[in-house]
């Protein structure tokens, strides 16, 4: 049992090129010196990573979990510092959105891709787990045409107790409404991104791809499904249509889908081989322009953190100054970008801000101004709300344990998101439902008074923390 | 339930074949591989009477009840979870299933399988020292949350001399294992609020000593992690007792001061919120009044440039201005004592 030494993976593993990044980091190609095998290694910064660290180990937990031929296997994590090694099976073929830039597919393709995914989606959501980010990018495919399930960034575990998630996680346009919705999601929803990766693998784009994702997040529930138009066999397009049903109920499972005749008719995998050599032949012909350009993006260090002080503290009156603060580093947040990013990732904040009664609401660093905007919860909600609904789940009644309890507090825990998709979709709605609410109570009160009500409530810079008045009120007494 | 083919086993009958099974996979002889295969396939047939499959509901409260009750007699759990590493890698994952199922099995408001892990502790340990054991960890892991969210078993792992081992755990250089450990060990400390305080209060310096380690790791992930949750600890009211000890002690506002300074960024923003207590200490003790007075002016300064770019953290900006204008009227209030 390895108990405290400390295990290095650049002695483990040696990195070769980078081949691939995104918003959790960069993926290297490498070899196991110990067996020569290929991996991939995907090191996330954890200290520039946006996602609690929590949730990276539950990605892991999860993909440390699944055994299956259709899912990228992962073979270890190491740290180095507060980088995270995590090593897992190198695809030499590319993400099926990385072959669809050599050109289309055709149908014979599109099922074979579509019938090894249900196969990774049987395996998943046999084991009760959810993938909730299905899309071209998430596909990858090894060189002899293997097609896998990648990326589990946005995985979920249903237990038994939660056999419905509540969370808004996945990318707008692959969306089921029902997640939109925020109502209770199953693996029902794996099954319409599916369908919608269906139509991205024919189109190239997933429907309403033209749209700014916010919009879309209203027209996924609005509208109709979309459809599968154009010139595809009749097969293909019932395929489509099952899987695209606004009702979870009425969607097939996986297991389903297989019996379908676009899917029972599909060929062998090896005629995948043809789109991975077109690939590299068109990466091949534009290889030299690419590269220079992917080099540049790289880590650079700029300046120092403003607050590095580094005289040490004085911590006693004698004896030798503690020299524990080394000159700091910086740690700018923009090394890498994203080049499709995570337009809406908002994660169930139950482990992090809402058990955290003092902090409420800790925004994400603000890497990327255009996510930062979207995810940050209004004043309304950090001072008023969250507080309010904090304070909620500790009461006794919620706090407990037990079942009816649990029950409970996911009843909490689906109003604080309502009030947090609300104001994301619209802003100020928060704001005004208080506004009406103090209205209804108190009819007489003058309009300027209650504005200045609402200023407070919401804004109000002043206001103290929950966990200073409390101190102060209970010590002094 | 099929009408055709295999003949449904009873509750009954599969406990007892599987108990079987997993004896002969102990003995390890050379039927080992015949033992494997029907240890594997009496999980599956348990699992699904508890789960139900595509095809088929779970099976009815009855043949559950009866199904629990063979487990509790034969203590086929103890006997699977002590054999786990015997079993392979989809059948050690059907194991944690089916005792999560039966742990929270409810009868109106009992809950049978935790009264009676109560009488036989030693599955809670024997799933503890899971954590040694590398291929079985994570299972482990599983179970053992389950069994912390109630109250009555957290309690047991808490006062037992195991729960210390927690604080190597949460150490080991397989990532994996290290986080899960420490998501068992958070569970633990924060589940039962009352119990949870009772905890740290009776064990106090004990358990502060061990804290200490893990806020001193070399491994960034548990300094940032156990700084985070010591922030969570003491924040909780329900801990207000042991937060008071902790602000009063000059070396543990020493150590966060040096946090604060760590380079890691993350870091130096949980021990802000650690380091806030001690200076919103209406009552602080001598001597850390002397240190903060010390360090008044290098405070103001620092603070003043501390994390200037969250400015969308309003709750952050607010507490901030306030810890430099309690750390400006340091003098006034020291008079005053």
């Amino acid at each position: 049992m390895a108990f405290k030494q400390r295990v290095d993976p650049e002695l483990i593993f040696t990195k070769q090129e980078r081949i691939g990044k995104g918003s959790f980091g960069e993926v290297f190609k490498g070899i196991d010196n110990r067996t020569q095998q290929v991996v991939a290694i995907k090191i996330i910064d954890l200290e520039e990573a946006e996602d609690e660290i929590e949730d990276i180990q539950q990605e892991i937990m999860v993909l440390s979990q699944c055994d299956s031929p259709f899912v990228t296997k992962y073979y270890g994590s190491y740290l180095k510092g507060s980088k995270l090694w995590i090593i897992m099976e190198y695809l030499g073929g590319g993400s099926a959105l990385d072959l669809m830039n050599a050109g289309n597919f055709e149908e014979m393709h599109i099922a074979i891709i579509l019938r090894e995914l249900l196969k990774g989606l049987d395996y998943l959501h046999s084991e009760r787990k959810l993938h909730r980010d299905i899309k071209a990018a998430n596909v990858l495919l090894s060189e002899m045409g293997d097609v896998k399930l990648a990326d589990f960034g946005v995985a979920g575990q249903l237990t038994n107790t939660t056999s419905k998630r509540s969370t808004f996680v996945g990318t707008p346009f692959w969306m089921a409404p029902e997640v939109i919705k925020q109502s209770a999601y199953d693996s029902k929803a794996d099954i319409w991104s599916l369908g919608i990766t269906a139509i991205e693998l024919a189109k190239g784009e997933p429907p309403n791809s033209e749209l700014h994702p916010m919009r879309v997040l209203f027209l996924i529930p609005k509208n109709n499904p979309p459809q599968l138009t154009g010139s595809y066999s009749k097969q293909f397009k019932e395929f489509v249509e099952a899987c695209l049903n606004k009702d979870p109920e009425n969607r097939p499972t996986a297991k389903e889908l297989l019996k379908f005749t676009f899917i029972r008719k599909a060929k062998k995998n090896s005629f995948l081989i043809d789109l991975i050599d077109r690939y590299k032949k068109w990466k091949s012909q534009r290889s030299e322009g690419s590269e220079t350009e992917s080099e540049n993006s790289d880590m650079e260090d700029s300046g120092k953190a403003d607050n590095d002080v580094d005289e040490p503290w004085i911590m006693t009156v004698k004896g030798p100054r503690s020299a524990k603060s080394p000159p700091g580093e910086s740690h700018n947040g923009s090394c890498y970008t994203c080049t499709k990013p995570k337009l809406l990732y908002v994660k169930d904040r139950e482990s992090s801000s809402l058990n955290r009664s003092p902090k409420i609401g800790v925004p994400p660093p603000g890497e990327n101004s255009s996510e930062s905007s979207l995810t940050t919860s209004s004043p309304c909600l950090s001072y008023l709300i969250y507080p309010l609904i904090s304070k909620l789940q500790r009461l006794p009644q919620y706090s407990n344990s037990g079942q009816e309890a649990s029950h409970k507090t996911d009843a909490i825990e689906e109003l604080k998101n309502a009030f947090e998709v609300a104001d994301r979709s619209c802003p100020f709605t928060s704001v005004f439902i208080v506004s009406d609410m103090i209205r209804k109570l108190l009819p007489s009160m003058p309009e300027n008074r209650l504005h200045a009500v609402v200023d407070r409530l919401t804004s109000d810079p002043s206001a103290k923390s929950d966990y200073i008045a409390a101190l102060n009120s209970s010590q002094s007494k | 339930m099929p009408l055709f083919g295999k003949s449904q086993k009873s509750p009954a009958e599969v406990v007892k074949a599987l108990k079987e099974a997993v004896n002969a996979l102990e003995k390890g002889d050379k039927k080992a591989e015949k033992a494997q295969e029907d240890v594997s396939k009496n999980l599956v047939l348990i699992k699904n009477m508890l789960y139900g499959t595509a095809d088929s509901e779970p099976q009815t409260d009855i043949i559950v009840a009866q199904l629990a009750q063979e487990m509790y007699n034969t203590h086929l759990l103890l006997l699977l979870i002590t054999n786990l590493n015997r079993i392979d890698f989809e059948g050690k994952k059907d194991v944690a299933q089916v005792f999560n199922n039966i742990v929270r099995r409810q009868i109106g408001t009992r809950s049978p399988t935790v009264e009676y892990i109560c009488t036989k502790p030693e599955i809670l340990f024997t799933l503890m020292s899971g954590y040694q054991h590398q291929e079985i960890a994570l299972n482990c892991g599983t179970m053992l949350r389950e069994c912390a969210r109630y109250e009555a078993l957290a309690k047991i792992m808490l006062q037992s001399e195991d729960f210390f081992n927690f604080f190597r755990y949460v150490e080991v250089s397989t990532f994996d294992i290290a986080s899960d450990a420490f998501s068992t060990f958070k569970e633990l400390l924060t589940r039962h609020k009352i119990l949870c305080a009772e905890f740290l209060e009776h064990n106090y310096d004990k358990v502060f000593s061990h804290y200490q380690r893990l806020l001193n790791s070399e491994n960034y992930v548990t300094r940032r992690q156990s700084l985070k949750l010591l922030g969570e600890l003491l924040l909780d009211r329900h801990n207000f007792t042991v937060m008071t000890k902790y602000i009063s002690n000059p070396d543990n506002l020493k150590l966060m001061m040096n946090m604060l300074k760590e380079k890691s960024r993350n870091i130096q923003f949980e021990a802000f919120h650690v380091f806030k207590v001690f200076v919103a200490n209406p009552n602080k003790p001598k001597a850390i009044l002397d240190i903060l007075l010390r360090n008044q002016e290098k405070l103001i300064d620092f603070l003043t440039k501390f994390h200037t770019d969250r400015s969308e953290d309003e709750q952050f900006i607010e507490e901030k201005a306030y810890l430099i204008k309690q750390i400006k009227e340091l003098n006034k209030n020291a008079t005053e004592h």
